[in-house]
């Protein structure tokens, strides 16, 4: 069974961009363009990583994060920003309450979009190098 | 029995001369008395007479000028008793004596009675009377003189001592020893003492290098020495005494020689006026500082009002272009992809691909410009000088290219990280890219030339122009908030100052050289340890 991966960005082309990058690894790849349609995949199906935009109209990217990790609360995610400076305060907030993510700085390009996946999912270390 | 029949024998050019003596007879053989008193006032005298000794007493114990002519041998008390008595009442009356007898032994015991004289009265004494009365009141006048002169001198003396003591300046009356070698103290006046808490009769006749030890290289003993020789006055002017009694007190000088060959000394402790104007000197200095750091902290705050408004206008818009961004250069990649080597359409897309992370660039260099932060929330990370600089150039690539300007970029060797605030060392770059770049506006060879090398504990950036270079007087204003050559509009004169400020707070230094026309070179240092990181 192939893995699963959601991108949650209000952005089409980023969903694309993640979309089109990771074509040729074999993994599935679902998109939303919103923090609750993003919530209500998750409660349906079971994801291996979850890319997180933060700054979304309705749920931001950190309110979505609390909504899943009530849901799931060991898939692997992702945050990419490109600006997080006005979240900061709720970023902090979210470590401090013990939620487990990471931050990547947009914009990402194909092969880096690869690499992080691969080294999630077929664990590989490359990430923590980021 | 008094007579106005006298002239005053005087010389004529004392118009003060006392009154001239009454010559006061005591002889009770009256004949004689009258005989005398003729030949005296004949002679010029006032006369009175008496005949017995207790009248005499009485008349001399009047306070008048007089010289008694007494009778040794008198009726009722002897002339001994009439003068004691008189020395008694401290009536001292000068007094001749009469006698008889004229053996040795009573003009010895007249003498020392106190007697001006003593005449025997032989056959003609009464000639030579006017004589020896006229010698004695000769002397008695030119006692009197030399006393007056001696009051008076002593009155003017006391004058000149009271003046001298009230004076508040230390007045010193010096004498040389061994020909100038050194000098001893003749008079200290009481402002001396005050001044240097010492007592006269301790200074006076001990030597200057004695009581005062410092005052070779205080540099007066050269003065005493010179005015000593010379005789020229000199001026001293203030500076500061020390030696083991005095830990340092401001002293001013007037040394000037009198005609004794004396040296004399005239002096004021000024170390409260000194004091004074250097607290006032101080506050002002203070006062400058402080108006140049209003200055300085006005022209920031402009500066980044200024670029707080652009910067969240950046901010927005990079935000913005960040998204479409991320797209087009993932699906140039994927397209690229997807086009076999051959394809014409390969190498366009790897110029979209090229030029779309251009772009990004110049997207992240706004955004870290528009992150400038306000004192307490600024964000240092470890960065590198070269990034920095290439932000910099990016977002000035449309200017250097329109304006024909060749920029070199060399790194010599590692360059280690540094600990800073990235958004503001680029914005110092940008300032100095962005003057080079007017400076170069009217020049003929347009050329920038960038450079990082590490220096010791410092990595040095230089950003050097040829053009048209800064004048030696404008070279110490341009740090200056506020201060440009630029037409209105088109300089607020703040980049540097602002430039300046984030290099100090840095921890590091910047410097300017120009030779106009030639070369104007910007120098940044910044230290590659972190502040309050030991070395
Ligand atoms: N590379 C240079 N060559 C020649 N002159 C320079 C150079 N750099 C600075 N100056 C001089 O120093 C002055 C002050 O520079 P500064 O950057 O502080 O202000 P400005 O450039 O005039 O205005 P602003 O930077 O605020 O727009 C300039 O007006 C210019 O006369
Ligand atoms: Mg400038």
């Amino acid at each position: 069974m192939s893995k699963k991966i959601l991108v949650i960005d209000d952005n089409e082309a980023v969903r694309k961009s993640f979309i089109l990058a990771l074509e040729p690894t074999g993994y599935k790849v679902d998109v939303a363009e919103s923090g609750e349609k993003g919530i209500e995949k998750v409660r349906n199906t079971r994801y291996d990583l979850i890319y997180l935009d933060l700054k979304m109209p309705g749920l931001d990217g950190i309110e979505t994060l609390r909504e899943i990790r009530k849901i799931d609360k060991d898939v692997a995610v992702y945050i990419i920003t490109a600006y997080h400076d006005i979240f900061l305060d709720k970023i902090k907030n979210a470590t401090a309450d013990g939620l487990v993510f990471e931050i990547f700085r947009k914009p990402i390009y194909s092969d880096r979009i690869v690499s992080i996946t691969k080294g999630v999912l077929d664990g590989t270390t490359e990430h923590k190098y980021h | 029995m008094k007579n106005k029949g006298y002239n005053r024998s005087s010389t004529g050019h004392e118009s003060q001369i006392e009154p001239a003596p009454i010559i006061l007879i005591v002889e009770d053989d009256e004949g004689l008395n009258q005989l005398i008193n003729k030949n005296l006032q004949r002679a010029g005298f006032f006369t009175e007479s008496v005949l017995n000794a207790s009248d005499a007493i009485a008349r001399a114990a009047e306070d008048r000028d007089m010289i008694m002519l007494l009778d040794y041998a008198l009726a009722d008390i002897t002339c001994r008793e009439v003068i004691e008595t008189l020395t008694e009442r401290r009536r001292m009356v000068p007094f001749i004596i009469m006698t008889g007898r004229g053996d040795e032994k009573t003009a010895v015991e007249m003498m020392k009675l106190g007697a001006r004289d003593y005449i025997v009265k032989d056959q003609d004494f009464i000639g030579i009377l006017p004589r020896v009365v006229k010698r004695v009141a000769g002397e008695l006048d030119k006692e009197k003189r030399l006393f007056m002169a001696e009051e008076a001198l002593r009155q003017s003396d006391a004058r000149y001592r009271e003046l001298f003591d009230a004076m508040k300046s230390g007045v010193v009356v010096l004498d040389s020893v061994d020909d100038g070698k050194d000098f001893v103290f003749k008079e200290f006046n009481r402002g001396g003492e005050n001044i240097e808490k010492v007592k006269r009769e301790d200074v006076i006749g001990m030597s200057v290098t004695e009581i005062f030890p410092g005052a070779k290289e205080f540099g007066i003993f050269d003065v005493f020495q010179r005015v000593w020789r010379t005789g020229k006055p000199e001026f001293f002017p203030a500076a500061i005494y020390k030696d083991r009694r005095n830990p340092g007190s401001w002293r001013e000088n007037y040394v000037y020689k009198l005609p004794s060959g004396e040296i004399v000394a005239v002096y004021n402790d000024i170390t409260e006026r000194k004091l004074a104007e250097e607290k006032v000197e101080k506050a002002y200095k203070d006062l400058k500082e402080t108006h140049a750091r209003l200055m300085e902290s006005q022209a920031q705050l402009i500066q980044s009002e200024k670029l707080r408004t652009a910067g969240m206008m950046a901010a927005g818009i990079a935000h913005e272009l960040n998204n479409p961004l991320m797209g087009i250069i993932n699906f140039a990649q994927y397209c690229l992809k997807h086009t076999s080597g051959d394809d014409r359409r390969h190498p366009i897309l790897q110029d979209i691909e090229q030029e779309t992370k251009k772009c990004i660039d110049i997207v992240q260099g706004l955004l870290t410009l528009s992150h400038m932060k306000q004192e307490g929330e600024k964000t240092y990370t470890n960065g590198s000088c070269a990034t920095v600089i290439d932000r910099a150039l990016k977002l000035l690539a449309y200017r250097i290219d329109m304006e024909d300007v060749t920029v070199t970029f060399h790194i010599e060797g590692e360059i280690p990280e540094i600990w800073m605030e990235t958004s503001e060392i680029q914005q110092v770059c940008l300032n100095l890219l962005s003057n080079s770049l007017d400076a170069l506006k009217d020049s003929g060879r347009k050329k920038i030339d960038i450079g990082i090398r590490r220096s010791v504990e410092f990595v040095e950036i230089t950003i050097a122009d040829t053009g048209c270079g800064i004048s030696p007087e404008n070279m110490q204003k341009i740090f200056d908030p506020f201060f440009t050559t630029k037409p209105v509009g088109q300089g607020t004169g703040l980049g540097l100052s602002v430039s300046r400020s984030i290099i100090e707070e840095h921890g590091g230094n910047i410097s300017c050289e120009s030779e106009p026309d030639i070369e104007t070179r910007f120098k940044v240092l910044l230290p590659i340890k972190r502040k309050g990181e030991g070395i």
